[in-house]
Formats: C-alpha cells, structure tokens, sequence
C-alpha cells in the first residue's frame, strides 16, 4: 500500500465519521433546542449545532463537485498559457 | 512514476484529506470557537493546495518563459561561472608557483607571503561565491520539478503543518529559476558591461590590454547606402577613437591600434551623431576574417540603425520613428538635380515625431510632406559648421493620427555636386587613462566580482522571502545562505 492509497484511505475514514457526526450533531442541536430547559444559551448552542451540521454537509457533499470545478478551471488556464497539455492528477 | 508525479499525486490526496478533516471539524458536537474556527480555514487551505496542484505546470512554465528573456539558459550560466572560477584559480595557482621562487631566496618566504596575502584573501572570496552560486543553479536546474512537487505536497498537509516550508520551496524553486538566468546581467552590470553580448564582455573583461590586430570596414544604413565621407568614432570607458570615413564608405582602423575591449559606435556625418544598430562592438570578438585586403585581414561591418537614411550625393535623414521602406526618385533639371525621397515609417499615434534632415549649403530643400497629419509641421532650419563643411539641418516635428506613415521630402542639389570633405578627427582623444592591470584592480575586480554574486543571492532570497509570504507562509525561510 502507497503513501497515496494510505492517505485516501484516511480521508474515507475521516469522511465516514463526518457523515456519522452529521447525524450526532444534528440529532444533539435538536435536542440541546427542544430541552425543557429556559435557558436561552443552551438553546442558543443547539440553533448553532444544527446550523454548522447543516452547512458541513453541504461543503461534504460538493467537496468532489470543488475539486472537480477547480481542476477544470485551472486546466483552461494552463491550456490557455502552456504549449503542452497539462496533466491533472 | 517519477518522484514529481508520486508527490503530485500525494498532494492531491492530502489537499482532499486537509478538506475532508475541515468538514468533520465543522461537523463537531462541540460548540467552542476555538476548535470550530479551524474548520473554515482547512476548507479554505484544500481548496488553495488543489488550485496549486493544478496549476503546477503551469506555474513552473511561467518561470521558465521569464527566464528565457534573458536568452541566456541556466546551463550556459552554471558553465560560464565555472569558466570564471577555472580562470581564477589557475591565475593564483600561477601566482603561486611564480612566487615560489621567492621561496629559494633566504627571507623571501616573508615577502612572498605579504605578496601573496590580498590574492589568497580575494580568490577565497570569488571561488566560495562562485561555488555557491554554481551549486544554486545546479540544484535549480537538476531539481526544480521534484523540490516544487515536494513544496506542493507539505503546502497540501491538514493543519498546516508544512505551510511555511512548502510555501518556501515553492518559491525559492519559482524565484531562483527566474532570477539565476539573469546573474551574469547583474554581475555585468555592476562591472560596467552593460551589452547584449555579455559573454564577450565577460571575455574582454579578463584583463588584457594587449593590441589588436588592424581592421577595415564598410560603414553603411539598413539599405546598404554608403556614407560620403565622415568620422567613424569608437568609444569605451577609457578611451575614444575616431577614424576617418572615406568616400567610399570604408574607415581603416590601421594608424592608431584600438585596444580589445568594448565600443560604443557612433557614425558622426553632417554635423550628426549617428548611432549603430548594434550600438556595441567587442573587439576582437566581431571582427571577421574575410582577407579582402592582405595587410588588412579582419573585417569590422557597421551598419547604421533603422532610424538613418543616408542621402544621395552627401546628406542624411534621422527620425525618431524607426524607416520601415524607402524610394528615391532622381529628376535631372538643366542645371539642378531633383532628389524625391518617400520613407515610410512605423510609430505611436499622437505622439511627437522628429525628423532631421541634414545637407550641404548648397542644396535645398523644396517640399517635405506627410500623410496621415495630425497637427501642423513645426519646421527650423539652422546653419551648422561640421569640421571645415557649410551644413543646413532642417527640423520638422509633427504628429500623425495613424500608423504607418509616410513622409515625402524633396531636395535640389547642383548637377555637379562633388562631396566634401571633413577635417581629420584628432589621431587619438582619451580623457581617462587607461588603467594598468595592477594590484589594485585585481583587488577591485574580486571584490566586485564576490560582492555582485552575495547581492543577488541576496535579492534573490529577499524576493523569495516575497513570494512565500504571498503564498501563505507566516515565517518564511530561505534554503541557502549567502
């Protein structure tokens, strides 16, 4: 096994207990916010929890869709000032 | 798979990783700012790292385009310094072995050691900044593609770890690999040799002043057209020679020897400083072995500059625009010749152009027309004395609203006219003395020579110090010192 195919398999880790979290922390956001607790901070860092697990799963689920678009972009340009054909790994 | 493609490779996986571990952390039950605030900025740092690793060609493509302008390649730089420092140390080594002798003589040991003390002090100098420099361009040349990939992949490592040392690699690769093809300008420049040829200057700089063998050549403008007489005037630093033109066209370098070196060249004709194409000459290095005459081998062409048009029977025509065509027409009139000469020329609308027209008192302009005019033609004619000939110079300056132009300028001169010609130039004129190779200008020479390459290198990391900062590294390092 490569150093390459180590850190992939690393970031497929990583990306599985993000999904995981997602799940924790958003369950936990509604949970800290439907508390019978009056106490506006705790309902506060709920409403926060849930927005963050929200937003993260959304940068999760384009981060293929980015590194695509900036490979794409960036192969215009270099095509554009390289006389070569540049290739992207 | 090379060691780029594997690091490149690495690098993409890792800028994905840096990305990936952005989002867990934002993801995170854990409702503290401080770990929190890492989130947004790993996101931001994968997303950078895989802009570089796209761009990585492109990137190092850039570098050596900017590089190239210096038409010289870093394999001709690393050999012209190795040239430099065989040079010198074969001269201590002479130095050394002459001096030896001195050793033979009882107490010459002392004397021979206080001779030799500033030489050691000097080469040790040049040779430790040669080397350093060699050993950069090497390391340029051989490794750049390998230690940018390398700089890349630690750019790419999650809680930027490697930032500043990528970012440093990064662009000490993409500044060195720049700025190491211009060294021998830089290293000229200081030493005063400002020309395109900066190898023969590196040559003549060598320190001989031996003379040169005799030359002749044939001063002529882009069309070939001959001047009727006039003063050929060559110039360096320490000395400034002029030799008479013939009618012909020819100056013979023969009377007095011009030392090696190199000139500026300048034709002087009609009262006007008329310059050469190449505007530097290296001599010996120009010269051509030709054998037109026996006693007179080598060969020196110089051929005026786009802007000069010299006229028929004795004149000339200098503009500021540069000559792109020209024609001429000869009418003969009962007792006056018609000269109609059209040029056309290339040059920035709306702006100034200058033309100067300089021929004998006894012709005279009659018409001088442009097309394509913006503005009025502001003219001035005034009366020169060039060495013992009656000039006019005519001045027309005016402005066209579109490029290229032409201009028509029409002149009489006598049926009969026969050129004239100049007083000599003085047989030698040099204001500086021409400075002995001494001690002292070995002392001046290694101290320059060491102090021009400890500067750039200097430059260099301060550029590179630049670059990393841009790139993202909080403290930037550089990998050599100088």
């Amino acid at each position: 096994m490569g150093l390459a195919e180590f850190i992939n398999s690393i970031t497929q880790t990583v990306v599985s207990i993000a999904w995981g979290l997602f799940i924790l922390t958003w369950s936990i956001g509604w949970i800290l916010r439907g508390s019978p607790i009056p106490f506006l901070r705790v309902k506060r860092a709920g409403q926060d929890l849930i927005e963050d697990a929200v937003w993260a799963a959304f940068w999760l689920a384009i981060g293929s869709t980015i590194f695509a678009f900036i490979s794409y972009i960036a192969g215009t340009i270099s095509s554009e000032i390289t006389p070569y054909n540049v290739t992207t790994p | 798979m090379t060691i780029v493609s594997d690091a490149l490779v690495i690098a993409g996986q890792l800028a994905i990783l840096t990305y990936n571990i952005g989002v867990l952390i934002y993801m995170l039950p854990i409702p503290l700012r401080s770990v929190k605030s890492w989130a947004p900025r790993l996101i931001e740092d994968g997303i950078y790292a895989a802009l570089l690793i796209t761009l990585f060609s492109t990137i190092l493509y850039i570098s050596d385009y900017i590089g190239s302008f210096s038409t010289v390649s870093l394999e001709d730089v690393a050999s012209w310094i190795n040239y430099m420092m065989n040079d010198i140390i074969l001269a201590y080594l002479l130095t050394r072995i002459a001096s030896s002798f001195l050793y033979l003589i009882p107490g010459g040991g002392a004397i021979a050691s206080i001779l030799l003390f500033p030489l050691g002090f000097i080469v040790f100098g040049m040779v430790s900044a040669s080397a350093i420099a060699q050993a950069l361009v090497h390391i340029i040349h051989g490794l750049k593609a390998e230690l940018a990939a390398i700089g890349v992949a630690l750019y790419s490592l999650p809680f930027r770890i490697g930032r500043g040392a990528g970012a440093s690699l990064l662009a000490f690769v993409i500044i060195g690999n720049i700025m190491l093809h211009y060294l021998p300008h830089w290293i000229m420049l200081i030493m005063g040799g400002t020309t395109s040829s900066w190898i023969d200057v590196a040559y003549n700089q060598r320190g001989s002043i031996e003379t040169v063998s005799p030359f002749w050549g044939l001063v002529h403008d882009k069309w070939g057209d001959v001047p009727r007489y006039g003063i050929v005037f060559f110039s360096s630093q320490n000395i400034t020679q002029g030799y008479p033109v013939e009618a012909d066209g020819s100056y013979y370098a023969s009377y007095v020897l011009l030392p090696n070196g190199t000139y500026k060249v300048e034709l002087e004709y009609m009262g006007l400083n008329l310059l050469s194409s190449k505007i530097y000459y290296a001599i010996p290095n120009d010269l051509q072995l030709t054998y037109e005459y026996s006693d007179l081998p080598l060969k020196l062409d110089i051929t005026l500059s786009q802007n000069v048009k010299l006229l028929k029977p004795q004149g000339v025509v200098y503009s500021t625009a540069k000559i792109k065509e020209y024609t001429l027409a000869v009418n003969d009139d009962n007792n006056a010749r018609l000269y109609t000469v059209r040029l056309e020329m290339d040059y920035t609308p709306y702006e100034t152009i200058i033309v100067i027209a300089s021929l004998p008192e006894s012709c005279q302009v009659t018409m001088f027309k442009v097309d394509k005019l913006a503005s009025n033609i502001e003219f001035n004619r005034t009366y020169k004395a060039w060495r013992g000939v009656s000039v006019y110079t005519y001045i027309y300056s005016f402005i066209v609203y579109n490029t290229p132009f032409s201009i028509e300028l029409v002149y009489t001169c006598p049926n009969n006219y026969i050129p004239q010609k100049p007083r000599q130039p003085p047989i030698t004129t040099s204001p500086n003395k021409t400075i002995p190779l001494g001690i002292s200008s070995v002392i001046l020479f290694g101290t320059i020579y060491t102090m021009s390459i400890y500067s750039y290198l200097t430059l260099i990391g301060i550029m590179t110090m630049g670059l990393a900062r841009f790139l993202g590294a909080y403290y930037p390092r550089i990998i050599f010192r100088g």
